[in-house]
């Protein structure tokens, strides 16, 4: 879900930017708060390993692969505005040194992958945790924060004009929909996994 | 994501706009695909599409180079690209028979298609000048000179610091699970090839953040206490502005002829 | 000779419980080469992120020069000792040589030319200042562990501490390391390395401290590394040159050559009393 450039309105581009670069501008002061400076380099490490972890494929249909994203993993595992964070970093690299993803639709891109999706995903999992069970919620919340997260794209695309509502939709959802059992299957397996085997020593600042 | 185009690795030699000083370059590329992106006007985008072309030359950017970045555009953009013609309602110019579907491409998404891959090559090629001209630790260091939060820019820097050495580490798990005759296989319902992924993101998780903590570690050792001294920039020459604003100009007026030429049409109905 | 640390009864537990430390006491003596050995999980890592403050101890005490080390000192510990870690990859995390070279310096709060100064003789020291522009993932292993070595050289510290300094270098890089070792000895600072490379302590330290879960097992010259009730104990082997010579049992007797120089000048002797 990179959006390039071109793809948007100025209208949509200039209002997702200044909204989440309202959000991100909060995550900055929040994990000052919450963190102190001396974890960035942790963090930077992480957002590294977000990267990595996308450049892991899986098999959705024939002749189509996916990756994982990783906005939830990183939600539930270190908090909602770390991940708003680290997913940003991710875009905003992928946007500026890989050409993937525009320069104007930055913002936008941010809105969707790295605000969305994360909040969408803890949202969820709280919302979820007590009816399904731990491992459900995981699984779910992340489905959902990838199915929103490609809506909203949707919506972007459709309100500039560039296609229309009726079919950029159910394509980008349906999509979606399909490749978020890849992202909530891989997601409940790591989050587990992560759980069970971080050293205690590390694990209190955030987990 | 394409790993082996190495964000690092500087084309040739020194060019006129190489030495432009990188916070210049930053907003001039910034400006320039912003008042690309909203044109709409087919000969328009293509005089961009020339002057980022001429830049290319004067920057001595390999074609290759530049064909490369084009070529790793999302299959996203492609593939909507593809669905446009047909799905924009207008009037019918071309048939396409899949079998039992008939898919009638329009005018109108035929055009649109047009304009929204000259959009794109113009972003698209915009940034990859400005990454080809300005070495990674220079664009970063403009960033904070730019005001972007150095938060951010710092977790930029590590990102990119790491990204190899993470990248090499799936690499090798991914090499040690094939040798075992690991291959996905089936597709999202194939619970052994999801599992056996899923536990390799699990596993590369606990191997980054243990690693995180050393590279912490690392650093309070040699005195790190959370600030980072920020470097001065070079200063700004009066022929980097007059590169900024040419470029700036240059997008500037032709966006204002396609403006001024479409209310000129406007006024002669 | 005097003592550049001295630590004494030192404890530490981590918060999961695991107590990795339980009374360790030991003394590295300035200006020496010194070789710590133990099995994996003794508490060698532990113990070494105590040396310049990182840690600093539950109970029992450090002394670094004579004073005691606690939050207040901890930042002067960083600029008396070095520590370079086994992965260099841990280590070096600045996009470029230079800036990470610079890192360290910059820390101590030096003036800029000071700081340019140090990390150009500290890339002098370990020879990478051709490279100083090249981003850390650019350069092979053995030049990034020279660049980690460097970060911390810059420092100017008087005590330079390195965990697992040979794992994963290839035969030349060994060689170049211990010239740099060598080096570094001979213009008065102290060497401590970590390790399980029992032949390139034997080789090269002076001084030789076993531990095992969390105490010293033992402390002195290098003999204690072909002392067989020792190695068994500390779950090491015997440095390959003794060996040889334990494999000829009664026909050679000990003390046996634990070097290679030591060994040939020990047959040396042998073959000249045979030929006359």
């Amino acid at each position: 879900m990179h959006i390039p450039d071109g793809f948007l309105d100025a209208r949509v581009w200039a209002g997702a930017a200044v909204m989440s670069a309202g959000a991100v501008g909060y995550a900055v002061r929040r994990t000052k708060e919450v963190l102190d400076d001396r974890q960035v380099p942790v963090m930077g490490v992480m957002a590294a390993f977000i990267f990595a972890a996308q450049m892991i494929n899986f098999p959705v249909a024939p002749g189509a692969s996916g990756h994982l994203l990783g906005g939830a993993l990183v939600a539930i595992l270190m908090g909602p505005w770390t991940a708003t964070l680290l997913m940003t970093t991710v875009y905003t690299i992928q946007a500026l040194i890989f050409q993937d993803g525009g320069i104007t639709t930055l913002g936008a891109n941010i809105l969707n992958s790295a605000v969305i999706a994360p909040w969408v995903a803890l949202w969820g999992y709280r919302a979820l945790k007590r009816v399904t069970g731990d491992g459900a919620a995981v699984f779910l919340s992340a489905w959902l924060s990838l199915v929103v997260a490609a809506g909203a794209a949707g919506v972007q695309l459709a309100l500039s004009g560039t296609v229309p509502l009726g079919v950029v939709l159910p394509a980008i959802l349906g999509w979606h929909m399909l490749i978020g059992i890849g992202e909530g299957l891989i997601t409940g397996v790591a989050v587990r996994f992560a759980r069970q085997n971080l050293p205690p020593a590390l694990d209190e600042r955030w987990v | 994501m394409c790993m082996t185009a190495d964000p690092m690795v500087q084309g040739g030699g020194e060019t006129v706009l190489h030495r432009v000083e990188a916070r210049i370059k930053v907003v001039a590329m910034v400006t320039f695909v912003i008042l690309t992106a909203g044109m709409s006007a087919t000969p328009y985008l293509l005089a961009a599409l020339g002057i980022i072309g001429l830049l290319a030359v004067i920057a001595r950017m390999p074609v290759r180079l530049l064909a490369g970045r084009l070529a790793l555009v999302v299959p996203f953009s492609v593939l909507m690209l593809v669905v446009l013609p047909f799905t924009v309602p207008g009037e019918g110019v071309a048939l396409a028979e899949l079998g039992p579907l008939a898919l009638v491409a329009t005018r109108e998404g035929l055009l649109q298609a047009q304009v929204l891959a000259l959009r794109l090559a113009n972003g698209v090629l915009a940034a990859s000048i400005l990454t080809f001209l300005t070495p990674f630790p220079v664009l970063m260091n403009a960033l904070r000179g730019l005001r972007v939060p150095p938060i951010l820019v710092t977790l930029m820097e590590f990102t990119v610091r790491y990204l190899f050495v993470l990248a090499d580490e799936a690499r090798r798990m991914q090499l040690s699970r094939q040798a075992r005759d690991f291959r996905p296989r089936g597709f999202l319902w194939h619970s052994w090839t999801m599992s056996t992924l899923a536990q390799m993101v699990g596993v590369l998780f606990i191997r980054s953040y243990t690693r995180a903590d050393r590279v912490y570690q690392a650093m309070l050792a040699r005195g790190f206490s959370g600030h980072q001294p920020v470097r001065a920039g070079a200063r700004v020459k009066a022929s980097d502005l007059c590169w900024g604003i040419g470029i700036t100009a240059a997008a500037l007026t032709l966006r204002m002829m396609e403006v001024g030429g479409g209310m000129w049409l406007q006024l002669l109905k | 000779m005097a003592a550049v640390i001295e630590v004494e009864d030192l404890y530490y537990r981590y918060r999961d419980g695991t107590q990795a430390l339980q009374g360790l006491t030991l003394t590295i003596p300035t200006g020496a080469r010194v070789a710590i050995l133990g099995p994996n999980g003794a508490g060698k890592s532990t113990f070494l992120l105590h040396l310049n403050g990182i840690y600093l101890p539950q109970q029992g005490k450090v002394r670094l020069l004579g004073r005691s080390l606690d939050g207040k000192n901890a930042r002067w510990a960083k600029s008396q000792v070095g520590l370079v870690f086994q992965d260099p990859d841990d280590q070096v995390f600045a996009g470029t040589v230079w800036e990470d070279v610079c890192f360290g310096p910059v820390n101590m709060g030096l003036d800029a030319g000071e700081v340019e100064r140090r990390a150009g003789q500290a890339l002098r020291a370990v020879g990478m200042e051709d490279l100083r522009t090249k981003a850390p993932h650019h350069l092979s292993y053995g030049q990034k562990k020279r660049v980690a070595i460097a970060g911390v050289l810059a420092m100017s510290p008087s005590v330079i501490v390195l965990d697992e300094p040979m794992a994963y270098l290839d035969p030349r890089g060994k060689d170049n390391l211990l010239a740099i070792l060598t080096r570094l000895h001979r213009d008065g600072t102290t060497v401590v390395v970590a390790t399980h490379d029992v032949d390139m302590a034997a080789e090269w330290a002076e001084k030789v401290i076993i531990i095992k879960e969390g105490r010293t097992l033992a402390e002195g010259s290098t003999d204690l590394l072909t002392d067989p009730a020792l190695v068994e104990a500390a779950e090491l082997r015997f440095p390959v040159v003794t060996q040889i010579f334990r494999r000829l049992g009664n026909m050679l007797p000990p003390p046996h050559p634990k070097r290679v120089e030591e060994a040939a000048q020990y047959l040396r002797t042998l073959l000249e009393g045979h030929h006359k």
